[in-house]
């Protein structure tokens, strides 16, 4: 019996992403090697952004087709805008504040299960992207390991994102939807208290 | 498509053809591949792990070999063909030192623009698409002799290890890219577009734009 072609192929996948790291560690230095893990790592290390991100992947969830497919597709492009104007040192005002309002807006979205046209959704969604990738691109390293460290940071981005997706499937069991909604409002919860600690007292 | 119990066995094998067609060359290489002291053959694994242990290197090759499987028939076999031998040119360019004008910020550019090619699956003319694939492929190729601390001995070697790499991953994103159109397949070729369209902007502004 033949097993499904993903179960073949993930194996040699996890392999492709886990080579780099290990090879380049040995024959270019720490550098080049630590940037994808560097990157990687970047993104799941603020709580705030990974709730935005999950909240992102669960909106589209809810929203279904065609906002499940186009938001995953048009997120990286508009948080790599957010980061080159964090690359280039553009003024943007209060990045942390923006990444804390929309863990709060997005939350809401899906607890109160609001159902914008796709444009409406796309703009809240960017609206977080820009400030997401903002906040990174400030922190960027250098030219070394440009490419491992972006590539790190934008597939864990993704991956958060597709998490976001998969916990969304929820809507599929009995009280999916209840349960979806439940999630929404704990990340909206999470977002008011975050925000609320950011303001000055 | 429907997939009947009996499908006739094709007649090419690809699987065996690449292994052999690989041996042979190995076994073409003029000089005693395991002469004393230096295990000879070390620059084949060099040139075929380069081009999928860089991530500069992989992924727009990665990125091509999407591009093609979304097109379909025409351009499925013909971009990374064209890609593929542009590569072996362009190591055999790397290797004589013959100096691309813009090699790594036409690699970067290379990433953005077939990244988001898969992301909206675009499609271009033929003569476009091919012009793309020779000259990204040149650049590609050209990358995998940057290292300075690989050293070169047999070029012949070197040259179809790379090749080989290339080939082969190409060849497997390639089929299954074509031959699975499960909606959340294709989806799932296109974010990953859009993944490597991302990494390319933001390294293009990052060694390029950060004016350091």
């Amino acid at each position: 019996m033949r097993c499904h072609w993903v179960a073949r192929t993930l194996p040699a996948l996890l392999l492709l992403m886990v080579l780099p790291t290990g090879a380049l560690a040995h024959a270019e230095g720490a550098s080049a090697g630590a940037g994808f893990v560097t990157g990687f790592l970047h993104p799941l290390r603020g709580i705030d952004h990974v709730l935005a991100m999950l909240a992102v992947g669960m909106w589209g969830a809810q929203l279904g087709n065609p906002a499940i497919w186009v938001l995953p597709v048009a997120f990286p492009q508009v948080m790599a805008l957010g980061g080159v104007a964090g690359i280039l040192g553009l003024p943007l005002i209060g990045t942390e504040f923006g990444v804390t309002v929309s863990v709060l807006v997005l939350g809401s979205m899906i607890a109160l299960d609001r159902r914008p046209p796709l444009w409406a959704a796309l703009l809240i969604v960017s609206f977080f992207a820009v400030f997401h990738g903002y906040a990174h691109g400030v922190e960027l390293p250098g030219k070394t390991g440009a490419v491992a460290y972006s590539a790190g940071f934008v597939m864990a981005t993704g991956l958060i994102h597709l998490a976001g997706i998969g916990i969304g499937f929820v809507v599929k069991l009995p009280h999916g939807v209840k349960l979806l909604r439940a999630g929404g409002g704990a990340i909206a919860a999470a977002g008011l208290f975050l925000t609320a600690q950011l303001l000055p007292r | 498509m429907i997939r009947t119990a009996t499908a006739p066995t094709p007649v090419l094998r690809p699987h065996l053809v690449i292994p052999t067609a690989l041996g042979g060359l190995i076994w073409l290489d003029p000089a005693p591949a395991l002469a004393h002291g230096s295990l000879a053959v070390g620059d084949f694994y060099s040139g075929m792990l380069h081009p999928l242990l860089h991530f500069e290197t992989l992924l727009p090759t990665l990125a091509l070999a999407l591009w093609s499987g979304q097109l379909g028939s025409p351009h499925a076999w013909r971009l990374p063909l064209a890609f593929l031998g542009a590569a072996l040119v362009g190591t055999a360019a790397g290797i004589l030192e013959i100096d691309l004008p813009l090699g790594p910020a036409a690699l970067r550019l290379s990433m953005l623009v077939l990244g988001l090619l898969v992301a909206v699956r675009g499609k271009l003319p033929v003569s476009l698409a091919m012009t793309m694939a020779l000259l990204f492929g040149l650049f590609d190729g050209q990358t995998n002799t940057y290292d300075p601390e690989t050293k070169i001995e047999r070029p012949f070697l070197f040259i179809t290890g790379v090749g080989s790499s290339i080939g082969l991953l190409l060849f497997h994103v390639v089929t299954r890219v074509v031959r699975y159109r499960a909606f959340w397949v294709q989806t799932g070729v296109r974010v990953v577009g859009s993944w490597i369209a991302a990494t390319g902007l933001l390294v293009l502004t990052l060694e390029w734009g950060a004016g350091k």
